[in-house]
């Protein structure tokens, strides 16, 4: 027979164990745990089904699936183009390239936050904008993509948003500018030799990166308390 | 030695765990089974075995040997049975998918026309052009089909959107592959509801695709201000019509007291009429007036007395006629109606100007007493007047203009919702407003035609009038109409479009509804017309139209029906004069013939017929014709002079059209019918005797079809009427005195 | 010899059970080894890598639920046809008279949505132990892919019902890829490519200018062919990967 030769019976060293059955069990039990508790959801719980599917009459509101609501709130402010495309394929980017980006060894294979004082909190704060963007959109968003509180009666309209403002251009731009200029430099200078760490290229990348996600919140306030919409507008795109 | 084990903590926790799912297997176990379609299949095989074997029995003991036979082999077939089968008519081009026959396996099964439902048979009739395998069920009934418990399969679910129609609204869905419900067996309902929708002039207000360019239903309000001058009347009509007119047409506006006095000070603002109203006249006889009502077939459409409808909602009841009517309008009116309303169904009587001043003299007499204690209990005389303006802004709200016409309305669009907008409506999209009407579709527009405030609330003001006149089961046969006034995106092989046949038949019903041709002739062999009732004496009403294509020639009829003619001197009532248009009276023929039974319509093409051609005869057999015709004395009751006169002594009820007509009106075919069955084609109780068949169709004289056609023939081509026999009066003409028997 | 001996002493179970049971390394080590599944197991590990407060499991139950959804999918993939004049009523048939059937497919949604979250979770907790940092950066990158097939894989799913629900968020969810720079019809500078609604970005989704039979047939082949292979191929190079970098991370 074919096992014999090749295994020394691999004795486990310090603080080793055997993988069966040790582990292989407590995976057995993460799946019966698991397969218990969506049972029991499917049970008690039914997946919707609405009617038949209608070309010609528009579900008010039409939502996305959850985990792509979050970017469906960022329609009410940025364009498409920025909120449904160029924002994902930076996620996607972004969390790629995240561990080519990060410089600091430490805290590898332990839950720490005094070792990665710079990076836990930034992808915190992605983290949490993502899950709370989609809270409020699968949640808080009703007919015509107002805002009603959970309690509150669909069928009692809101009344309209009051008037935009758009940044004349020059202002946006300068404001567009300003903000990269000033966070890259503090990140420069606060930064503790990250430029020399990282190097140009990956500083620039990085810093960007996360400047464009505090970008997109400093956006939706501006948004929400300065009822600003376009800082940008041309006739190509607006930002 | 031990085997390979885990920590006890966990091998206790995968029992338990594994426990867990196995008792969530069992619950999940149990919701899987469905137990209902299982039972009613049981329950049905097991009653149609005993059925059949009820039968087998019986069949033996009558010893019917084929019944025996048959009830045993159905018998032997259904103990072999099936099991439990689910059933499905899948039509996925029709989006169906019904699994009914699951439940409902009695339905094509004569033995259980009795049983409980679901295996009670469904009506055969409509099955044998709507089977079940081409059609589902769904298509029919609404429901989802698709489900295997009662309220799954018939729809109650908040994800389906057409729930099972009740029984009473199924006939909505004949709609959605029939184009009309017209002539449609199995659809009455659906075609009273559309009859309905037309005499109540819904359409004036809410457009459907299917009846377009229909008349404005009343009188235009441009010229109402010289029509009515009595400012009470006008007040108490906008408030209360059927408080002062019982079934009229007019729906009850819910208005204010000031709404009324604008709208009343607009009306009587519009005083533009096509043409100049006649000047005020001297008084004519009132006692002649009242004679002409009945005489000149007035009293046919309209009725004096209060309590009597008139012929039908369209045509305004005259009991208070004297208060509401202008003179001067009414004259003009009497004159020509057309000129004063082009829209109007009432013809021109064409009465002389003597006969107008008495029946408007009659007319302004007609002051009944109930209407007058309403208009004497007005109340809103002392008030401030009403604004024109304000009422015109008022007549545009409600929608006034949507009945009468009024001028710089006509391209305003209707203001009530269009029928297939409704139709189409989701539920989610009907507003129920605060009221307690189940929230189904059906329940929404039985309840909105009964009461149309029902769903008024604060933010949405209704104001869709109020139609006390109508019967509850007259406001389901209009919810039946209205459900299903769409078209169906259906493929084309299942819609039943109509026949050029049907679209005629239906628009010529609609002439003689409107212009109510029921009300002075007969045209059907059981609808006697209303005018009956006031002229006793049958030679003095309008003559029987039954079958009336077969009787006469197009061309005639198309000529008459433009300019009518005398044909018959000694009746008062006259035909009168409609304003039709070409395209109307060529397909009111047209639907004439259309409606003879089939063998008929060979003898009755329109528009044109070949009439027989003086030179195929040899003038012989004209001259024997004209023998028969003497020595019949057919003169003794009909005319042949077209200047003579009636004949002499003769009482009324005895004379007939004048026979100079016949070459020029009557159809040869016709003519020889009637001479062999009178009663069948003039009517059973005709005076015209049977002169050459008896009842029984045993001849009476000898070769009868020669003489009937030599007869027939002569009065075709009569130039002149025959020379008389030397007698006058009514002395027998001997037969053979003055014939030259050896001819023949 | 007792019955269980004939049993266990048999060539039929000898040649599929290649090892005893008995408690010895030997058979332990084989256990994992001999195994077509568990092999991917290192035969030992650190103690420190069982603590379920560390990787809470969410790696390994993602691709449980990995599983269960091929199980149920396939399961459901009896009783449904990618076609808009059957797919909602295969649903509703399925619903109310296939025994089950309501029951299998909430399982499928749930465990559907189960994965999303999961996997979502299981980058948090990776991330939070610094499990990206070399040697396993490319890991986390495939980790990345497999993120954004999860997702994809549920979108595909969601417009199969065919109902309001599943018209409408794909219509929505897809209107943003028309607003693409330059390849969509409806995003900034398309006319620089000459894009139109008929050859852009969410044509090539779509099979057509708006969601359609064509939508749901794409949508399902990818679904249940393309991006469960795709997935299955990124997870095989994960897991690999996971071995080859050391197993769990643990404190260096």
């Amino acid at each position: 027979m074919a096992e014999t030769k090749d295994i020394k019976a691999s004795h486990p060293g310090p603080g080793e164990v055997f993988a069966f059955p040790d582990l292989v069990y407590r995976e057995l039990l993460a799946m019966i745990v698991a397969l218990i508790v969506l049972t029991i959801w499917s049970l008690a719980v039914d997946a919707p089904l609405k009617g038949v599917a209608d070309p010609n009459w528009t579900e008010n509101p039409a939502k996305a699936p959850w985990y792509f609501v979050g970017l469906q709130e960022l329609l009410v402010y940025f364009d498409p183009w920025i909120a449904g495309v160029s924002i994902p394929l930076l996620i996607i980017l972004g969390l790629a390239a995240l561990p080519y980006l990060d410089p600091n060894p430490r805290g590898v294979g332990r839950y720490s936050f005094k070792e990665r004082k710079i990076v836990v909190p930034i992808f915190l704060f992605g983290y949490l904008m993502w899950f709370g963007l989609i809270v409020v959109g699968q949640f808080l968003r009703g007919p015509n993509w107002q805002f009603y509180w959970p309690w509150e009666d669909w069928a009692v309209p809101k009344p309209a948003e009051p008037p935009l403002v758009n940044l004349p251009n020059g202002m946006g731009w300068a404001v567009i500018a300003a903000y990269f200029l000033l966070g890259l430099g503090l990140a420069g200078v606060f930064g503790k030799g990250l430029l020399k760490k990282m190097g140009w290229v990956r500083f620039l990348t990085g810093w960007t990166v996360v400047l464009l996600m505090f970008g997109v919140f400093g956006k939706v306030l501006l948004r929400l308390f300065f009822h600003v919409k376009y800082l940008v507008t041309t006739p190509y795109f607006s930002i | 030695m031990a085997r390979i084990r885990a920590k006890t903590t966990l091998r206790v926790l995968f029992v338990v765990g594994s426990l867990v799912l196995l008792g969530l297997s069992w619950l999940a176990f149990r919701e899987g089974e469905q137990k209902d379609w299982k039972r009613y299949q049981d329950e049905y095989q097991a009653t149609y075995k005993q059925k059949v074997s009820a039968l087998r029995d019986q069949a033996a003991k009558d010893q019917d040997e084929a019944g025996l036979k048959k009830w045993s082999r159905l018998l032997e077939e259904a103990r072999d049975g099936d099991g439990h089968k689910i059933r499905q008519v899948f039509l996925p081009d029709a989006g169906v998918r019904d699994l009914c026959l699951t439940c409902h396996l009695g339905m094509e099964n004569p033995l259980f026309a009795e049983a409980a439902n679901p295996l009670r048979q469904h009506p055969p009739a409509i099955l044998k052009d709507h089977k079940p395998t081409q059609f589902g069920c769904t298509l029919c009934h609404h429901g989802q089909g698709v489900g295997l418990t009662v309220d799954k399969a018939h729809g109650f679910e908040s994800n389906w959107e057409a729930p099972r129609l009740p029984r009473r609204y199924v006939q909505a869905t004949c709609l959605g592959c029939h184009e009309t419900p017209f002539q449609l067996a199995g659809a009455e309902r659906a075609e009273r509801g559309r009859l309905l929708f037309l005499e109540h002039a819904c359409y004036g207000c809410h457009d459907v695709r299917s009846l377009q360019g229909l008349p404005y239903r009343s009188f235009p309000l441009d010229g109402t201000g010289l029509k009515i001058e009595n400012a009470t009347w006008l007040r108490q009509w906008i408030r209360d019509p059927s408080r002062l007119r019982p079934r009229t047409g007019m729906p009850t506006f819910r208005l204010k007291d000031q709404e009324i006095l604008h709208l009343a000070a607009f009306v009587s603002s519009r005083k533009e009429l096509p043409r100049e109203l006649p000047p005020p006249s001297a008084a004519g006889s009132v006692p002649r007036g009242q004679e002409l009502f009945t005489e000149r077939g007035c009293v046919a459409c309209h009725s004096v007395d209060r309590g009597d409808p008139g012929v039908s909602r369209l045509v305004p009841n005259l009991a208070d006629a004297g208060w509401k009517l202008s003179a001067q309008w009414v004259l003009a009116w009497l004159e020509n109606p057309v000129s004063l309303n082009p829209q109007t169904p009432m013809p021109n009587l064409m009465l002389t100007p003597e006969e107008r001043r008495d029946l408007a003299s009659y007319l302004a007499t007609l002051k009944n007493e109930e209407a007058g204690k309403i208009l004497e209990a007005d109340g809103l005389a002392g008030q401030e007047a009403g604004d024109p303006e304000e009422g015109r802004r008022l007549v545009q709200l409600l929608g006034c203009y949507g009945c009468h016409r009024l001028r710089d309305t006509e391209q305003l669009p209707r203001p009530g919702v269009e029928v297939a907008e409704v139709a189409k409506k989701r539920l989610e999209e009907l507003p129920f407003g605060d009221s307690k009407v189940p929230r189904t579709k059906w329940d929404w527009v039985f309840n909105k035609i009964q009461k149309p405030a029902v769903y008024e609330t604060q933010d949405m003001p209704l104001k869709m009038p109020d139609y006390p006149g109508l019967s509850e089961e007259e406001v389901e046969a209009l919810t039946v109409f209205y459900l299903q006034n769409r078209y169906y995106e259906l493929p084309e092989h299942y819609l039943a479009r109509s026949t050029p046949e049907n679209k005629l038949a239906a628009s010529g019903e609609w002439m003689l509804d409107r212009f109510h041709c029921r009300a002075c002739h007969q045209i059907e062999e059981n609808v006697l017309p209303r005018i009956d009732r006031f002229v006793s004496l049958k030679s003095l009403a309008p003559p029987r139209l039954v079958n009336e294509a077969e009787r006469v020639q197009p061309q005639w009829f198309f000529q008459f029906l433009t300019r009518p003619v005398v044909l018959r001197p000694w009746l008062k009532i006259r035909m009168p004069q409609f304003n039709w248009t070409y395209e109307e009276r060529k397909n009111l023929i047209a639907y004439f013939a259309g409606r003879l039974p089939p063998e008929a319509r060979k003898n009755a093409e329109v528009p044109y017929v070949l009439m027989p051609v003086r030179e195929d005869y040899d003038p012989e057999i004209l001259a024997m014709g004209e023998y028969r015709v003497r020595t019949d004395k057919c003169v003794q009751c009909h005319p042949i002079s077209l200047d003579g006169g009636l004949p002499e002594g003769v009482k009324v009820e005895d004379l007939s059209i004048n026979l100079m007509l016949s070459k020029n009106r009557l159809r040869y075919e016709w003519i020889k019918n009637f001479l062999r069955n009178p009663d069948a084609y003039a009517g059973a109780g005709t005076k015209m005797p049977f002169v050459y068949y008896t009842p029984d169709g045993v001849p009476r004289v000898p070769d009868p079809e020669k003489w009937i056609e030599y007869s027939t023939l002569y009065l075709l081509f009569m130039e002149k009427p025959p020379e008389m026999p030397k007698e006058t009066g009514i002395e027998e003409i001997r037969p053979g005195a003055d014939v030259d028997w050896t001819q023949y | 010899m007792s019955i269980a001996k004939k049993i266990t002493e048999s060539q039929i179970w000898k040649s599929v059970f290649r090892h005893r049971f008995e408690d010895t390394p030997r058979n332990r080590a084989l256990a994992t080894v001999s195994n077509s599944f568990l092999h991917l197991h290192p035969v030992t590990l650190p103690e420190s890598a069982l603590r379920v407060r560390f990787t809470f499991c969410l790696g390994g139950l993602t691709f449980f639920m990995f599983l269960v959804e091929t199980v149920t999918g396939i399961l459901l993939m009896f009783y449904y046809r990618p076609v808009p004049e059957y797919a909602y009523l295969d649903m509703k048939l399925l619903e109310h008279t296939v025994r089950f059937g309501m029951f299998l497919r909430n399982l499928h949604r749930w465990a559907g949505h189960a994965m999303v979250i999961l996997v979502m979770l299981h980058m948090l907790r990776v991330f939070l132990t610094g499990s990206y940092k070399p040697p396993r950066e490319f890991n986390w990158v495939v980790g990345v892919f497999l993120l954004v097939t999860t997702l994809l894989l549920s979108f595909t799913g969601y417009l199969l019902p065919w109902d309001q629900i599943a018209l409408w968020a794909i219509t929505v969810g897809t209107k943003m890829a028309g607003a693409t720079p330059f390849l969509g019809a409806d995003g900034p500078f398309h006319e620089w490519l000459r894009i139109h609604p008929g050859n852009d970005m969410r044509f090539l989704l779509l099979g057509d200018s708006d969601v359609s039979g064509n939508a749901l047939l794409r949508f399902y082949v990818l679904h249940c062919v393309l991006l469960p292979v795709v997935a299955g191929v990124f997870m095989f190079v994960h897991f690999w990967r996971v071995r080859k970098d050391g197993g769990i991370s643990r404190p260096l």
